[in-house]
């Protein structure tokens, strides 16, 4: 499987967002409020997405 | 001590958001953007104490305000962030003067262990940089000499010496209070053997001019009658 460069620069965007708010929240940073994990989900979600559609 | 200021360039806003959080936790002090050119207005306004540059933005390449941070008399520190697979944009960030990289997907614990490092060695670097060119400068009552820059400053204000006048005046304040004979002078000196002993008093008329509130009342070059010359204690 190859990934074009502008959609492997968007999955490694959609990655950081998941990683960044889940570790904010292990921190203490961040509250696990229900807006918060959504963005996570939905982070995933889309980075799953752009795999499918390779 | 000033918090330091960070300019996060990052053009998805969620990023740049979680980033914000952990570098505030830090005292630092966060700005963003999510365009090459506002980055560009950011540091022609006011230059940050580090960048933090996605180097693929929307309008651009994060290269361009990588050349910008750079540039020798600006010189702000520089992470990239990266994708992986980017090792071109990574070799050429570094060659072009970025202090370090974290690749995506990144952890920000990463970002900001990198972000506190790069601080710190910059921060230390500066710091003896400074104590080297002040153990060059030497300070007598409302006169500096500074040695690195040949220049010297009366109440602040630089004045214009001529070379040996400078040299006298470098060789006096080195050993304050100590009498210099005029042969002694004269030996420091003539290297080139231009300067005689009736011309080195009118080298230190001159140089009371530029130097003294009142030439003829010195308070720093003094005449020691018989003798020579030698710097007032401070």
């Amino acid at each position: 499987m190859q990934l074009g460069g502008e959609r492997r620069h968007e999955l490694s965007n959609l990655l950081t967002i998941a990683l960044a708010n889940v570790e904010a929240m292990i921190d203490g940073l961040a509250e696990p409020t229900q807006a918060r994990l959504e963005a996570v989900a939905d982070a995933i979600r889309r980075a799953a997405e752009l795999i499918h559609e390779t | 001590m000033k918090p330091k200021r960070i300019l996060v360039v990052e053009d998805e806003p969620e990023i740049a958001a979680v980033l914000r959080e952990y570098l505030e936790r830090e005292g630092l002090l966060v700005e963003s953007c999510d365009r090459v050119s506002d980055a560009l207005d950011v540091l022609a306004r006011q230059a940050p104490d580090l960048i933090l540059l996605d180097v693929t933005l929307k309008d651009g390449s994060g290269l361009d305000v990588l050349r910008a941070a750079a540039l020798p008399e600006s010189r702000i520190p520089t992470i990239m962030l990266t994708a992986r697979s980017a090792e071109a944009d990574r070799v050429l960030g570094l060659e072009l003067g970025a202090d370090d990289y974290v690749t995506k997907p990144f952890s920000p614990r990463e970002v900001v262990a990198r972000v506190r490092s790069v601080l710190r060695r910059t921060t230390e670097a500066r710091s003896d940089k400074a104590r080297a060119h002040s153990a060059s400068v030497l300070r007598v009552g409302n006169l500096e000499i500074d040695r690195d820059f040949h220049e010297v400053r009366v109440d602040g204000y630089a004045t214009k010496l001529t070379a040996t006048e400078f040299k006298i005046l470098s060789l006096l304040a080195e050993h304050p209070g100590e009498v210099f004979t005029r042969s002694h002078l004269l030996d420091s000196l003539n290297d080139t053997g231009e300067i005689y002993e009736r011309t080195l008093d009118r080298h230190i008329n001159n140089l009371r001019k530029k130097i003294e509130r009142d030439p003829r009342e010195p308070e720093h070059v003094l005449t020691v009658y018989g003798v020579g010359y030698k710097m007032s204690r401070p």
